[in-house]
């Protein structure tokens, strides 16, 4: 909820404090996967199934989805507020940006959504 | 003899910018790049820049040199020289009036947001308001801008959010007044810089630093600003 709060918050410092706690979440995933990886080395797909179907498995993976989803929204957002100005392109660049910040919203969504239709039906 | 391609335009009478060749005999002598203008100056009389001081104290004749900003009096001909040439046209980034003057409105409007001058509600003392020579030397670093506009005009994000982006010449000065004792204002200062834009558009990329020729870093102070903020936020 302190997530969402921080990510609809006009605050600068809101965004930043917030790109940098969703990338040591995933970092955090990596470093579970690769301890997972290197204590488990004969693992076999029936281990792999059981470990992921687990709820705090399927806790720990949708929220490190979500955590990259913000990470890249705030990401693309700057990229897309950078380069995509009046200045640079034109008078039509408020209107394109627009574009490109919704189409970069319904990606990351449906790229959410799919996850988690994917770990649900684990 | 050198060749010295500066860039010329007139809006008046010219339609597009175009470079122009003067060819400069240093006889020998390393000359300042200023020194270069005002003779190739008395050889044209149209061309245009500005200079005051010429001790590098005013910051009138900041210009970019060979591909890196710097002021023109205190830039020798040894360090702009390559191949024989040197390459002479007006800060980047923000418009041309004429020849190497820019129009520096939108940098001064970043400079008036951050309110550069102290802020202290309390009753002014009989003398003058004291610090501690720590409380005083935290100013080194930061006091001795001389608002050239080399910094911003060689930073990218003030390229491309001119209008949002305060720039690295800004920034140093809000830092100045938020590490400064007898300002009383932090907090205020502080919410006014706290958008995406304001302090956050800084990305690191040090050419600030690069090129700012009283040696202060920019960057640094952003950070300082960015740590205060973040400890006002958690």
């Amino acid at each position: 909820m302190s997530g969402l709060i921080l990510f609809f918050s006009r605050s600068g410092t809101s965004k930043w404090l917030l790109q940098r706690f969703a990338a040591m979440i995933v970092l955090s995933y990596i470093i579970f996967l690769a301890c997972i990886f290197i204590t488990h080395r004969e693992m076999d797909y029936s281990e792999w199934l059981n470990l992921n179907k687990s709820m705090s498995m399927r806790f720990f993976s949708f929220l490190t989805v979500l955590s990259l989803s913000v990470h890249a929204w705030i990401g693309m957002w700057c990229v897309l507020t950078d380069y995509i100005t009046v200045r640079l392109i034109g008078p039509k660049a408020d209107f394109i940006r627009s574009i490109c910040v919704k189409f970069l919203t319904l990606i990351i969504t449906l790229y959410m959504l799919w996850v988690l239709q994917v770990l649900w039906r684990l | 003899m050198i060749t010295v391609s500066v860039y010329r335009y007139d809006p008046e009478t010219d339609e597009h910018p175009y470079m122009q060749d003067f060819e400069f005999d240093a006889v020998g002598k390393d000359f300042m790049v200023l020194d270069v203008l005002e003779k190739l100056k008395i050889e044209d009389p149209s061309l245009v820049f500005r200079r005051s001081c010429r001790e590098g104290v005013c910051g009138s004749d900041g210009m970019n040199i060979s591909g890196k900003n710097g002021l023109a009096c205190i830039t020798p001909l040894s360090e702009a020289v390559r191949n024989n040439k040197i390459v002479i046209r007006p800060l980047p980034g923000l418009p041309v009036i004429r020849d190497l003057v820019i129009d520096m409105k939108q940098f001064y409007a970043q400079y008036e947001k951050i309110e550069p001058y102290m802020v202290n509600d309390s009753p002014a003392p009989q003398t003058e308001r004291l610090q501690s020579q720590e409380e005083r030397a935290r100013l080194d670093g930061l006091y001795e801008c001389i608002l050239c506009a080399c910094c911003s005009t060689a930073c990218p994000s003030f390229w491309w959010n001119p209008e949002k982006f305060i720039g690295p010449s800004g920034l140093l000065q809000a830092y100045r007044f938020l590490a400064d004792s007898r300002d009383t204002a932090a907090k205020e200062r502080l919410s006014k810089l706290d958008d995406p834009f304001s302090v956050f558009r800084c990305h690191g990329i040090m050419n600030c630093v690069q090129v700012c020729p009283k040696g202060l870093n920019p960057t640094r102070a952003i950070g300082h600003i960015r740590n205060m903020l973040i400890r006002g936020a958690t």
